[in-house]
């Protein structure tokens, strides 16, 4: 009985609204606008996000440095640190918010090839690490998992040593000594340049941690001074943490406040980042939300001057035994259908729009399931919203009156 | 005090009345000045009465008409409809009185343009709880079967002449299947061979049962009731 109701009064408003269509259209332009420009806005500031959120990747806003050192007021102290074990990083590998994991062991040895010698930075690490640093190659390959589990003698260069030991040669299959032990060139790192504080970023060279720990006879778990780690997004970064810090402080068997570890990340920078696209997002989003009431009360002018002009039949309806709850919904039926015709259009045009903007700037418009729900659901609330006034109007109508109305 | 309009049934039997109006008096409030429309009107309809109100224009007819309809409220004096004080009712509840007890004829159709002769027949049926959806377009073509219309039943209001238009609006009246019709002026915009036709309608309808009460200031029509009630000056005479 109810849903008959319901559609009945929604046939009604369809019957009205495209009675004349030129007016509906113009009405409903204001939504149109307004849905279309909050669509745009989201998707292309969604699409800012991933792009910002790449960036702030390769820049290491994801990335978790754990070490096994305790962080005191004046610097480290290794005197209650405890060395990671196989197992540990085993589970923390395994959780689902961490994407990469890399032990870091590092070394500054001799290297030299033919007549070149040089002190040069050893790090050694294990596949991962080319995906927390987003470290590219230019040529060659990378290390491998086969590379850690053998200790093979293979190396990746930094872009500097490549000019250093190599000039213009293509390195690529060459051995240099590392301590006066032949290592197999097998890739070169795209460049990241210098720091802001003028440090080399490409002075280094990558081995196999295993392949560094026996040509330096260590053991090889002892000597990991950082396990990089990246989250699998910001927003998991800090659940990331909570859950390596639950699993070591569970392995370990000790309690909070007797943490022989250091774990740490740059999520101010993220943070704040994100935080400006956010506040960008809302900033914009509430400009076109402005079109969106300019649209609200056009409807609210619209839905008066058809409650003037049907006077004569809202007077007929409530004669022939129409409540004033009735006169109500038929309005506001009529001004919800309205305002969701334009939210509608105007999500398909942001749609079409924002994709066409995107090709032409470059980067990904993402036009989410939830901003359209949020559209649709606005413009909605918008027609009812403005058409309570008008429809109120309507049913407070005096029928004696309202019926001679011509 | 005037006594009570008194119909022939109400001399010959002792039953109750449908509608019992007592002591009716209507004044309008038209800013310093009270207007007073309607003073001590009494009378009282019975169940199968034919009855017309006859007067000048401005004598009232319209606005007692109202208040029978319970579109109105008296300012004082107490009008009973099936026994129930109306006085009493909320507006909604005198919607339904409107809606389930009585059927509205006017002088100029009153249909709703932009509907077909069964939508408009089938109207009231929306604003009660007593019809199932699925009897709505039952109940409309078998009232405009009685009023002889089933062949215009998709037809718009301006595909129909003023005397189909007023069978429309008759069998608008007939579809919650109320006990009373009101009918103001229900000839008025009619060609005489045309009223003689609605009249006979309404008088077939008052045999099969129904209560009529219209309005006029056309004799000819008025004496075709079974009982006339003359007013004027707001007064009934």
């Amino acid at each position: 009985m109810i849903p008959n109701y319901i559609l009945s009064n929604i046939n009604e408003a369809r019957i009205n609204l495209f009675r004349n269509k030129t007016r509906t259209l113009l009405t409903s332009l204001g939504i149109i606008i307004g849905i279309t420009s909050v669509i745009i806005l989201i998707a292309i500031t969604n699409g800012a996000r991933s792009v910002i959120e790449t960036q702030l990747t390769s820049l290491g806003a994801k990335t978790i440095m754990l070490k096994p050192f305790v962080r005191t007021a004046s610097g480290f102290s290794t005197g209650r640190g405890q060395n990671f074990n196989e197992n540990e990083l085993n589970l923390i590998k395994n959780l689902d918010s961490v994407d990469y994991l890399a032990p870091i062991v590092k070394a500054s040895e001799e290297v030299n090839y033919r007549s070149t010698s040089n002190i040069i930075a050893l790090v050694g690490t294990n596949p991962d690490f080319a995906g927390i640093n987003d470290w590219k190659n230019i040529s060659g390959s990378f290390i491998t998992e086969n590379d850690v589990k053998d200790a093979t003698k293979v190396c990746v260069l930094g872009l500097t040593n490549s000019r250093r030991f190599f000039g213009a040669e293509d390195p690529i299959g060459k051995k240099i000594r590392i301590n006066g032990i032949p290592h197999l060139v097998i890739g070169v790192l795209e460049p990241k340049g210098l720091t802001p504080g003028g440090r080399d970023q490409d002075d280094f060279i990558l081995l196999p941690y295993t392949s560094l720990n026996r040509l330096l006879f260590r053991p090889d778990m002892s000597n990991i001074v950082t396990v990089l780690m990246s989250a699998r997004s910001s927003e998991e970064l800090e659940y990331a943490k909570f859950s390596i810090i639950k699993i070591l402080r569970e392995t370990r068997n000790i309690n909070p406040g007797e943490d022989n570890f250091d774990i740490s990340s740059y999520e101010g920078v993220t943070k704040k980042i994100l935080g400006t696209t956010k506040i960008l997002r809302i900033l914009l989003t509430s400009i076109a939300s402005i079109s969106l009431i300019v649209g609200g009360i056009g409807i609210m002018n619209i839905m008066l001057v058809s409650v003037s002009e049907r006077t004569k039949e809202i007077g007929i309806r409530i004669t022939i035994g129409a409540k004033s709850r009735d006169i109500v919904f038929q309005f506001l039926c009529e001004s919800a259908l309205l305002s969701l015709i334009g939210g509608i259009v105007g999500v398909l045009l942001g749609f079409i729009i924002s994709k066409i903007a995107s090709t032409i700037i470059g980067w990904p418009a993402i036009v989410s399931l939830s901003s359209v729900f949020v559209a649709f659901f606005f413009s909605g609330g918008i027609g009812i919203f403005f058409g309570i006034y008008p429809a109120f109007k309507a049913s407070k109508l005096d029928p004696i009156m309202a019926i001679r109305n011509e | 005090m005037a006594f009570p309009y008194r119909s022939q049934r109400d001399i010959n039997m002792s039953n109750t009345p449908l509608l019992e109006l007592s002591g009716i008096n209507k004044i309008y409030k038209m800013g310093q000045i009270d207007l007073q429309v309607l003073y001590d009107v009494s009378l009282h309809i019975y169940n199968g009465d034919f009855v017309s109100i006859v007067g000048p224009s401005g004598s009232g007819k319209t606005t007692l008409l109202n208040i029978i309809a319970c579109l109105d409220r008296p300012t004082s004096g107490t009008y009973n409809f099936f026994g129930e004080d109306v006085g009493l009712k909320s507006n909604d509840e005198m919607s339904e009185i409107r809606n389930l007890r009585i059927g509205f004829i006017f002088q100029s159709f009153n249909l709703i343009p932009r509907h077909t002769a069964l939508e408009n027949v089938i109207m009231p049926l929306h604003y009660s709880s007593r019809f199932k959806n699925s009897s709505f377009k039952d109940l409309g073509l078998e009232c405009l079967e009685k009023v002889g219309l089933s062949e215009r039943v998709g037809h718009y209001p301006n595909e129909l002449s003023g005397g189909q238009q007023q069978r429309v609006a008759i069998a608008r009246a007939l579809v919650t299947n109320p006990e009373i019709i009101l009918a103001d002026e229900p000839t008025g915009n009619l060609d005489s061979k045309t009223s003689d036709d609605i009249m006979e309608l309404l008088k077939s309808l008052n045999k099969s049962g129904k209560t009529i009460i219209t309005i006029t200031h056309d004799n000819e029509v008025a004496e075709q009731a079974s009982e006339i009630i003359k007013i004027k000056d707001g007064r009934v005479i």
